[in-house]
């Protein structure tokens, strides 16, 4: 059963990166229609990335058609080594740290936001104080250790993954996520008390 | 095992990073120290709290701007060569060596004689024409003729005097 799903998911993998590679060369002819294509494929995780290290809609967005952008511009060096979403996310990281540079701070949460999912209305609130705690402590992190935290915990990426978005290698991943690890939850403790929910 | 060493284990335990002997071991450590049990509990609260952070969906006038933008730029990048080609410092050097090109082409063109090479006989004439040439030849004809007088010699054709004159 187990083996069957894995062949079906690896199925599934295999013909999606034969539509990307297809997709990535109409894209390198200048072909919009198909670059609109890969867009509508990451440009939610690329958005939500930027969110989560941003803390702030308008500059998110910025960063997300800045990542596309560049993108499309430098299709020709993406050599297909690494997987789409990581090039996109390596891009989208380095705009969200020049943004970060600009402002030096998380600014205040926007009071709107439209939800991807469909969520529990009653939650929203509690959802969103939730966020602002996580936003405060994220913010008080150092970046590299904000980096690797996002990229492993809201966005699962594995530790290869995450030394190759961030051009570090993974033993520093290891030790990075271990700090931040400790370092949330002894910011967390000092604003928030005890506990972590 | 100390607790430093079982918390740098449990981060990577928590990413299944960790090999089984590994696994064994913290396993056994956490179950006796309520500090690293502690730590494991907050770990997985973090992950917990950081992966139930609202996701949000982008603007409807995301796609509209971006298209635009995109447009504006069209193609993608072209090869390093007609960057370099299309660079408008590669421009302004281009222009600048035609132009000193095209100048120092003009200062040669005023620099050569104008007229064409001239070949032996020419410049015999264009001597006589000049008048040194008349007299030096009347001259050297004389002492010519004087030695001839004296020597009793045949006297040698004054075609033969411009070359040999051209020679010294």
């Amino acid at each position: 059963m187990r083996t069957e799903a894995f062949a079906v998911s690896s199925a599934a993998t295999l013909l999606r990166e034969a539509g990307e590679s297809e997709l990535l060369a109409r894209c390198r002819t200048g072909d919009l229609e198909a670059f609109a294509q890969l867009v509508q494929r990451y440009r939610n995780r690329i958005f939500n990335l930027a969110w989560q290290l941003l803390g702030n809609r308008d500059d998110a967005e910025d960063v997300t058609q800045e990542t596309f952008l560049q993108a499309f511009e430098h299709l020709s060096e993406f050599r297909g080594e690494a997987q789409m979403l990581t090039w996109l996310y390596r891009i989208a990281v380095n705009a969200c740290k020049m943004k970060m540079r600009q402002r030096r701070f998380i600014e205040p949460l926007p009071e709107d936001f439209e939800p991807a999912e469909e969520i529990d209305w009653s939650a929203v609130e509690e959802r969103w104080l939730l966020k602002r705690k996580i936003d405060t402590v994220l913010a008080k992190l150092s970046e590299p250790l904000r980096l690797v935290l996002v990229l492993r915990e809201m966005h699962e990426l594995s530790y290869d993954e995450i030394a190759s978005v961030l051009g570090i290698p993974v033993g520093t991943v290891r030790s990075r996520l271990f700090e931040a690890r400790r370092k949330f939850v002894q910011i967390w403790r000092e604003m928030f008390g005890d506990e972590i929910r | 095992m100390n607790c430093e060493r079982a918390q740098r284990l449990i981060s990577l335990w928590l990413d299944g990073m960790l090999g089984s002997e590994d696994e064994r071991a913290l396993l056994a450590h956490i179950e006796n120290c309520p500090d690293c049990q502690r730590v494991r509990t907050e770990w997985e609260q973090v992950r917990s709290v950081l992966r139930s952070y609202p996701s949000v969906a982008l603007s409807p006038e995301f796609d509209r701007k971006l298209l635009s933008r995109l447009k504006a730029h069209r193609a993608p990048a072209p090869p390093l060569a007609s960057q370099w080609l299309s660079h408008p410092a590669f421009r302004l050097a281009s222009s600048a060596m035609c132009g000193l090109f095209i100048m120092a082409l003009t200062l040669l063109m005023l620099m050569l004689p104008t007229e064409k090479p001239t070949t032996q006989p020419e410049q015999f004439s264009r001597w006589q024409r000049h008048g040194l040439g008349r007299e030096l030849v009347q001259w050297l004809e004389e002492i010519e003729g004087r030695e001839r007088r004296w020597q009793g010699a045949p006297s040698s054709s004054s075609s033969q005097l411009p070359s040999r004159l051209y020679r010294c």
